[in-house]
């Protein structure tokens, strides 16, 4: 906290995570997955940095790294300027107080055999140190804070609808007051009238508590309602870095454009330059050489096979690894969207 | 502040824990509660054996040799003095049986106590920790399973000579592994589940996060094996009673009678009769209710 307000909150250098497979019967072709290579970017106080990706790319597990959920595999995590990357579970416990996990599956994420109100209260009782009684009474504050009725505190989870659950969920992760929260696809285990409830949920308490936010979401709409910078992941690299308005009106990589095209339109007339993505996403075990994304890529030449693009300014604050960027729009929008 | 109102109005309808609603469920179960009704009676009568032997004017290890035998020297046999007969010594056989009941539940209840005790931490801590220890202490479990019981039993109490806290630990260690593998394997795959993650993501420690996250979500086939137990538990300290390794005479257990009636069954029926009898229903009803608990612990998933 006494850090100056130029670091940023949390800086990701160089991160890999790879999962080793079950060696095959006499020690035969190991194999690994690279769920995420060589991903940098950083997260400045107040911000959201939206992380959006297919099913697969490795979002899950970058935002898991970033928390120490995982151990990394290689690479390094700074929270606040401090290392955290290599700290044992001992060390780490002042830094769980000050960054959150909100999961994606309200259903899975909650023990069904507890009290929701022990559920809010357990940080508070683990790393807070409070005592049982102020932390349930906390609990029963928090429950109103996310707007869920404190008279509902000795119900189990399984009484409750999912966007209430994710409520719980949120509840728990602000018990300690965070300052840096991963949210990981909050929402989309929820229909579409309660995701905008839980979306707003969120925005309200960032304003409130002067929240980080790491959002990973597929839905690229939901992103771009929530974001100030949007990162692109493709089989577990960054792709593209911008800022939100930047990426949504000028996407640079081919991959973001593909994504962007895909998502429904509302408009029936506006679908007219639709680059269809052909095939599916490879298999994080064998990667393709060079750019990952050359397999399904309209641009892909020779160059793409044999070198890794690196992810390099390309404007102003928007980065793109691609060795043959998409050309910007004639008509620059500019929007500073920074807060 | 403003909340202080609504804190005090939550208590009234407090949902029913899981425990509550197993007893709901079990109270529904008609052989459940017959099973209960008999266990109930039982724990009565142990319990209350004193009172038997005031009743009956009979202590449990008296003899009665010239009520209680014939002329001949021969037992009588169920009547007005003795309500189930007496043994070849004189003795009353149904105040022996509801002394020997307390030691049969004391054993029963105690070493199951232990086992699920053992089995349930050593199997949380292989599951949860996983690798080497899971190794270290699953291979311990196998061979535990593997022993045979009786011979070993029969060795180790040649060695430290027999008593009730002998049987207790013999018993106790040769049950909680089977304990053990079931908490472990239910371990292994709930220690995957995102709460478990979440726990992790607050900074609970690993001892916490298996006794709050985990523990709850293992302990239904836990209560299930426990129930179970006990009825194996008592015939295993009737057996090292009945080969004259357990608790010794004159000390009544419904063990030991069985092998005294050895002798004498051909001519007092009686004598092997109702200590068999007594064994027989215990156990049969505590089986029974471990099955309605399975079956209520399955129909109340959730």
């Amino acid at each position: 906290m006494s850090e100056s307000p130029e670091t940023p909150l949390v800086q990701v250098d160089n991160l890999d995570k790879h999962f080793s497979g079950s060696a095959r019967f006499m020690g035969r072709s190991r194999s690994v997955l690279h769920a995420v290579d060589d991903v940098s970017f950083s997260i400045d106080r107040g911000e959201t940095l939206g992380l959006v990706g297919e099913s697969g790319s490795g979002k899950s597990t970058l935002a898991r790294c970033v928390v120490r959920l995982h151990h990394l595999s290689a690479g390094r995590v700074l929270f606040d300027g401090e290392d955290i990357s290599t700290m044992s579970t001992r060390q780490l416990r002042p830094y769980r107080s000050r960054m959150q996990f909100i999961f994606q599956d309200p259903f899975a994420s909650l023990n069904p055999r507890r009290r929701v109100v022990s559920i809010i209260a357990e940080p508070l009782i683990v790393t807070g140190g409070q005592s049982h009684h102020d932390a349930h009474d906390a609990a029963r504050e928090l429950m109103v804070r996310v707007g869920l009725d404190p008279r509902h505190a000795d119900r189990f989870p399984a009484q409750f609808s999912g966007g209430q659950r994710q409520r719980i969920g949120v509840a728990r992760a602000l018990a300690l007051r965070p300052e840096f929260v991963v949210c990981d696809e909050p929402v989309s285990a929820l229909d579409i009238s309660i995701q905008a409830q839980v979306i707003n949920l969120l925005a309200d308490l960032q304003d409130e508590l002067g929240l980080t936010y790491l959002f990973i979401a597929h839905d690229l709409s939901v992103v771009r309602h929530v974001s100030d910078r949007v990162a692109v992941m493709y089989l577990g690299r960054l792709v593209e870095l911008a800022p939100t308005e930047d990426l949504y009106y000028a996407p640079r990589h081919p991959y973001t454009r593909a994504l962007l095209d895909a998502a429904p339109v509302a408009d029936p007339d506006k679908r007219s330059t639709t680059s269809v993505l052909a095939g599916e996403i490879p298999s994080p075990l064998h990667p393709p050489s060079g750019c990952r994304f050359r397999t399904r890529c309209p641009r892909a030449q020779e160059l793409c096979a044999r070198e890794v693009p690196p992810l390099d300014p390309i404007d102003e604050g928007h980065l793109v690894a691609c060795h043959f960027p998409l050309e910007a729009p004639r008509v620059q929008l500019r929007s500073s969207s920074q807060q | 502040m403003s909340t202080a109102t609504v804190d005090e109005s939550s208590p009234g309808r407090r949902p029913k824990g899981s425990t509550r609603l197993l007893w709901d469920r079990l109270r529904r179960d008609r052989v459940a509660m017959l099973a209960m009704i008999v266990l109930g009676l039982i724990v009565a009568a142990t319990l209350g054996a004193p009172l038997i032997a005031a009743w009956t004017g009979h202590g449990p290890n008296a003899q009665y040799l010239t009520t209680g035998l014939s002329p001949q020297g021969l037992p009588v046999g169920p009547g007005r003095t003795f309500l189930f007969g007496a043994d070849d010594l004189g003795r009353d056989v149904l105040v022996r049986i509801a002394y020997g009941g307390r030691i049969s539940l004391f054993v029963g209840v105690v070493a199951t106590g232990f086992a699920i005790g053992l089995g349930v931490v050593i199997g949380l801590v292989a599951g949860y920790y996983g690798g080497v220890v899971d190794a270290i202490l699953s291979r311990f479990m196998d061979v535990v399973l593997s022993l045979p019981f009786l011979i070993f039993a029969v060795a180790l109490i040649a060695i430290v000579g027999p008593g009730l806290w002998v049987s207790v630990f013999v018993i106790a260690f040769f049950s909680w592994a089977s304990v053990g593998r079931v908490v472990r394997g239910q371990t292994l795959s709930i220690r995957q589940r995102e709460f478990v993650e979440a726990a992790r993501s607050i900074g609970a420690s690993g001892p916490r996060i298996m006794l709050f996250e985990i523990l709850p979500n293992v302990m239904a086939p836990v209560i299930v094996y426990a129930t179970l137990l006990v009825p194996s538990a008592i015939v295993f300290e009737s057996t090292l009673d009945f080969l004259g390794i357990g608790v010794t005479p004159p000390t009544p257990t419904w063990g030991n009678m069985l092998a005294e009636s050895l002798n004498y069954f051909q001519e007092a029926w009686w004598f092997v009769v109702f200590p068999g009898a007594a064994l027989l229903l215990t156990t049969l009803a505590f089986n029974v209710l471990g099955d309605a608990v399975r079956d209520a612990l399955a129909e109340g998933e959730r």
